[in-house]
């Protein structure tokens, strides 16, 4: 999204103006559509699809993500666009590994850039057992189309060519969840799509216990992600590898997973009773081919 | 591979010398924290706010002047107020419950329209409460402090204006003309920008008190002396609550619905901070239509938290000549997980 500075500042330094292209580039909040800010989820079931739509007064670019919430649930989203529905997601995510609370929200490793007039779509499955509703609210920025700068116009076309070539992308386990045995241990696999490479950013998780270790390894290089590559074998505890969707714990630098790539995710219980294990690695997904 | 030249802003490479020499006018801009000044409050004493019901006295923040054989060239030491802190040692800090209004004495400078709750610009010292433009407090002004309690009995706190004190009169710029120079510079470049640029916080101009799952509309005026660019929300509430924004002339709105205390509001100490700052002009209103959600009473203090710019709008075909946009559409989050503001100057 093109961004111009408020202040005018002279090269001497001296404050000259405030930039007027600033009344068109505002921060938004893009919820469910109204009058469904709040979305009503049926216990132990899913709700309907909802739309988030980005209405015609310009493109939005999501930067975030925050919730409020009765009970756990788990998200699913996707973009439409037509009839064609681009994923966000390989399985619905808890929620609360994507995303956070107005005090601390996710911050996406890559903006969403979504065209006005078109939507995401999400939708709620319920885990508390018990009737919920869930309010998302997406930290934005809008750029409304009525600005008329011919250069930040251009900027624009760019992104919204930009946009289907890397999105923001989160994997879980291919299953869903992985639920591993007391004192046991579990592997369960997370592959990549055939339509993105995956760019791995943060590492975010919802457990019964966090009392368990985590080995995550990439099959076809034999090298694990968490550790020195060779140590595969070595499982390290998940307290200090995975964080929250309000404090993600974030790679230092991120890794690149080749489209079609598959990972194993080994995790051995220390709580001594079942533990259900919701993981979440955020990234983007980088496009091999341009899909239009 | 990195060298301390990298990492040390207050070290530089001397080529010829082949040796680290330390910049000095860096040196002498230290950390520092204002409390309230010695007349209102004695030294390490709190400062006790009454119980509801009745007004504290106002109480001062002072900054000192200090200077060597007149070394400072009248600057004194300025302090580059950062962030704010405060202590609640009678209700505790999580829960103090009293607003704020502060306001410069020498200049009548308002930062708020309105008395704020504390907890919503005044972090601790764990989580401090960034201001997003710092403020440059100059040497011999006040800050003035106007305490009331909101419920309950008389409490007692203190507060801490954290940020860099400029030092341009230390003796040893006497042999570093160069640095006395720098800082010197700086510090004009402050001057001049505090002139046109200030934090400010805008509340509803009234307060907020709504029965069980009531609506209200309240405003918001951006005061006609200078423009408000908003950085993001926080709000103190009895209950939850559901807050929709939009501008009274324009009718332009920054949400396509209404966002909750929860998923889109925060706190001084975890404030939420918008994707892209809002630029309201002088003179307009913001309406907030603020539903309870909690099916009690509920007092809501909201703040909308920025700077006021007390300079004109440029004319578009002026400014498409004098600046470039940036991109962010491809910037990552990952090394800057909270936006913050750095310091200008």
């Amino acid at each position: 999204m093109p961004r111009v500075e408020t202040l005018i500042q002279e090269p001497s330094g001296k404050i000259a103006g405030v930039d007027p292209r600033r009344l068109y580039d505002l921060p938004f909040a893009l919820l469910t559509n109204p009058p469904n800010n709040f979305v009503a989820v049926p216990a132990n079931s899913s709700s309907p699809l909802t739309a988030i739509t980005v209405s015609g007064e310009g493109p939005c670019e999501i930067a975030n993500l925050a919730h409020e919430k009765l009970g756990e649930c788990r998200v699913s989203m996707q973009i439409q666009d037509g009839e064609t529905q681009r994923g966000l997601m390989n399985r619905a995510c808890h929620i609360d590994t994507i995303f956070g609370s107005g005090q601390q929200p996710y911050w996406l490793p890559e903006s969403l850039y979504i065209d006005e007039l078109r939507s995401l779509i999400i939708n709620f499955t319920d885990l508390s057992g018990v009737a919920n509703q869930v309010a998302v609210n997406m930290g934005a920025a809008r750029y409304l189309a009525l600005q008329v700068d011919p250069y930040m116009e251009g900027i624009r076309k760019r992104l919204e060519e930009r946009q289907y070539m890397a999105t923001p992308y989160f994997y879980t386990f291919d299953p869903g969840v992985a639920v591993i045995p007391a004192g046991g241990t579990l592997t369960s696999t997370i592959t990549v799509g055939q339509r993105d490479h995956f760019q791995l950013h943060t590492l975010t998780v919802v457990a019964t216990s966090m009392a368990f270790d985590i080995q995550i390894i990439d099959v076809a290089r034999g090298e694990s992600l968490i550790d020195a590559p060779n140590n595969t074998t070595r499982q390290v505890a998940a307290g200090v590898i995975l964080g929250s969707a309000n404090f993600p714990y974030k790679f230092h630098t991120p890794r690149l997973i080749n489209i079609g790539q598959k990972l194993d995710v080994i995790m051995t219980d220390r709580s001594g009773a079942q533990n259900t294990v919701y993981l979440t690695l955020g990234g983007r997904g980088i496009t091999d081919k341009m899909w239009r | 591979m990195a060298t301390l030249r990298d990492i040390d802003k207050y070290i530089e490479w001397d080529p010829a010398m082949r040796i680290y020499k330390p910049i000095f006018w860096r040196r002498n801009l230290l950390p520092y924290q204002l409390g309230f000044t010695e007349n209102d409050v004695p030294f390490g004493a709190p400062f006790t706010i009454p119980a509801a019901g009745a007004n504290a006295p106002p109480v001062h923040c002072l900054q000192q002047y200090s200077s060597v054989e007149g070394l400072d060239g009248n600057l004194g030491n300025p302090l580059a107020i950062q962030n704010l802190v405060f202590e609640d040692s009678t209700d505790g800090t999580a829960n103090a419950d009293f607003a704020v209004r502060i306001k410069e004495m020498g200049e009548v400078r308002e930062f708020m329209n309105r008395e704020v709750h504390v907890r919503t610009i005044f972090g601790t010292a764990q989580q401090p409460a960034m201001l997003r433009e710092p403020y440059f407090f100059v040497s011999q002004h006040a800050l003035q402090f106007n305490f009331r309690k909101i419920a309950g009995g008389a409490t007692n706190i203190r507060i801490a204006l954290n940020g860099a004190q400029y030092y341009p009169w230390d003796p040893t710029f006497m042999l570093k003309p160069q640095d006395k120079q720098e800082i010197v510079s700086r510090i004009e470049a402050w001057l001049h920008r505090r002139r046109y640029v200030s934090p400010y916080w805008l509340t509803t101009d009234t307060e907020v008190n709504l029965g069980a799952n009531a609506t209200g509309n309240f405003q918001a005026k951006v005061g006609d002396d200078g423009h408000f660019e908003m950085f993001g929300l926080t709000a103190v509430a009895t209950g939850n609550f559901s807050l929709s924004i939009s501008e009274v002339k324009t009718k332009q709105t920054i949400m396509n619905g209404a966002i909750t205390q929860v998923n889109g509001i925060g706190n001084a100490r975890f404030p939420n901070i918008f994707f892209r700052s809002y630029l309201v002009p002088a003179g307009y209103r913001l309406n907030c239509e603020i539903t309870d959600l909690s099916g009690a009473p509920n007092a809501v203090w909201l703040t909308m938290f920025g700077r006021k710019l007390f300079v004109p709008f440029r004319r578009l075909e002026e400014v498409t000549a004098l600046t470039k946009p940036v991109v962010t559409g491809v910037k990552t989050f990952v090394d800057t997980p909270t936006p913050m503001v750095p310091a200008p100057i």
